[in-house]
């Protein structure tokens, strides 16, 4: 406990100086050279909003369906929760970059492009922000109701806590996804505004729950707050479950290319194609190595699943791999060939340093209310 | 029914709840005897460990089901499309990998559940119309409400005497020597 008490602190520490120093150099640059440094800085917010977001249907499946595997991982899914407000804030400057980042919102593309005009009814600035609005609103609103009966129910036997977070989780998760859809829609997918693809924002979705699930299952062989640490059997159930999710999240993946591969379509291929030039064609084949197919055939193993080195090794990788899955679905549409700009790591970092904090600080918040959490 | 003469088969104790023939399985294995096996109406946590069950085969059986099934799949596509009977859709390549997926993933599965449905049959030798237990009395009840446990009379430490030594001692219901045949 005091162990982890004290890396926990050094932890904030060095996310507090990271922060202020990626703060300064992301500022200075999305000032002095905003189209070089706004990819840069989109890139680092996806990958950490993505690991606030990846909590809220973890956290409700849970409570929809209960299990041994939630217990271990519940708290850090809380505290991910908690940093929603923090990726609220770092949303406004995303705002005022829009026309660096995305081709609708440049008056002199939209002028020659005829299909983006009839666009505009949905993609133009005001309804963007209005939308923004509603959609972190709603996300709030949903992770305020999860975290406050959740904290209700750790400090009380009654059975109503319960009742009420599954009667928010069932409309929440349909809801959750819905909204997160149109945000991806607007953040991710609006980088290439003549393209679409219909199941892409549930493929950003799995990958967000996958960073998130992998993240609480590292801390939680890491840093124990209970007495006791996850056991084998609740470990191999959260093994699982990143299995499932990494094959859901490579089926849609794979359903994308058939589809768009059989339609042949060239509104369509332009997405691929553009992840295929340069050196853009080596990274998807080591986005399909390293993220799906070393993972998979790991995860299969039972007994990796039960020894909690493994499976934070496990976890460990399949997070490493989200930040470059996110730049292989941004980048791409700004550079021709994959490298990193030297704004990315501190965007990248200074964002992450402002999570860590936050995350931390919310951790211990909610350590505070150590019970028996338990579900049956 | 039973015949005297026949060979033994084993030696089998009747128990009226699950925690007494938990511990009688963990004392005869102790004792040194492998091939045992418990029957309960129910599954029993922990039970298939105390007795000694070693890893199934059927994972890796299924596994190469699978790979096999995946190899027939991709190989079939690529010999039509490509070899026997080519065709230009669309000036794809031959080789069109993404669309061969579906048909590659679907054989794999095929193949290993196949694989698998016959690994669960050999395994288990199935189907088995008689079973020497089938003459213990009262057997039957080992699906409602007893519980019973047999050492194998080909296993190289059986001693009828002493096995029979330990159940009396293990607080056994009822215990009889079942003969082949």
């Amino acid at each position: 406990m005091e162990n982890t008490t004290s890396r926990l602190a050094v932890a904030q520490r060095l996310g507090a100086i990271l922060s202020c120093l990626g703060f300064v150099v992301a500022g200075l640059s999305l000032f002095f050279a905003p189209a070089r440094a706004y990819p840069s800085y989109l890139i680092g917010f996806l990958f950490w909003m993505g690991l606030t977001l990846g909590c809220f249907p973890i956290l409700m499946i849970y409570y929809l369906v209960g299990g041994i595997w939630g217990i271990p991982v519940r708290r850090f899914l809380e505290a991910g929760i908690g940093t929603l407000p923090l990726m609220g804030g770092l949303l406004i400057p995303l705002l005022f970059g829009f026309g660096y980042l995305y081709k609708w919102a440049q008056p002199k593309v939209l002028r020659a492009d005829i299909l983006l005009q009839h666009k505009q009814l949905y993609l133009n600035l005001p309804a963007l922000i209005i939308r923004m609005i509603v959609f972190f609103c709603i996300w709030g609103a949903l992770g305020f109701l999860l975290l406050r009966w959740s904290r209700r129910e750790m400090t009380t036997t009654e059975p109503k806590p319960l009742i009420v977070l599954r009667m928010i989780s069932a409309p929440g998760l349909v809801l959750f996804a819905l909204v997160t859809s149109f945000a991806t829609i607007d953040w991710v997918m609006a980088l290439e505004p003549d393209w679409y693809s219909s199941i892409f924002p549930l493929i950003i979705l799995m990958g967000q729950i996958l960073s998130a699930l992998a993240l609480s299952i590292i801390l939680s062989t890491k840093l124990v707050f209970d007495p006791q640490e996850p056991t084998p059997d609740q470990l191999n159930q959260l093994g699982d479950l990143l299995l499932a999710f990494l094959m859901l999240w490579a089926y849609m993946s794979i359903s994308q290319i058939i589809i768009i591969y059989a339609g042949n379509l060239p509104h369509e291929i332009v997405w691929y194609l553009h992840r295929m030039r340069g050196g853009w064609l080596l990274v998807s084949w080591l986005l399909a190595i390293f993220a799906f197919t070393v993972p998979f055939v790991l995860l299969l193993f039972r007994q990796l699943k039960r020894a909690p080195a493994w499976a934070c090794a496990m976890a460990g990788g399949l997070l490493i791999m989200q930040p470059v899955c996110i730049f292989w679905y941004v980048a791409p549409s700004f550079r021709s060939s994959p490298s990193l700009d030297w704004i990315d790591p501190f965007t990248f970092f200074g964002i992450g340093g402002a999570w860590v904090v936050i995350f931390i600080r919310r951790l211990r918040h909610n350590g505070r209310f150590v019970g028996p959490a338990q579900l049956a | 029914m039973t015949s005297t003469t026949a060979p033994l088969y084993g030696l089998t104790a009747r128990f009226d709840s699950e925690e007494k023939l938990v511990e009688a399985a963990r004392v005869i294995f102790a004792e040194g005897y492998r091939r045992i096996d418990a029957l309960s109406p129910y599954p029993i946590e922990g039970l298939a460990e105390i007795i000694g069950q070693r890893r199934s085969a059927a994972p890796l059986i299924m596994l190469i089901g699978g790979i096999i099934g995946a190899v027939t799949g991709y190989g079939m596509e690529l010999y039509a499309m490509g070899y026997f009977y080519p065709l230009n859709i669309g000036g794809r390549p031959l080789n069109s990998w993404p669309l061969f997926i579906p048909i590659t993933f679907e054989l794999a599965v095929l193949f290993s559940a196949l694989a698998g449905m016959v690994a669960l049959l050999v395994l288990n030798r199935l189907p088995c119309l008689y079973h020497p237990l089938f003459s213990v009395p009262d057997f039957q009840r080992a699906s409602t409400d007893q519980f019973f446990l047999c050492v194998e009379a080909v296993d190289p430490a059986f001693k009828r005497d002493h096995v029979r030594e330990l159940f009396e001692r293990l607080n056994a219901t009822a215990i009889t020597e079942v003969r082949t045949g």
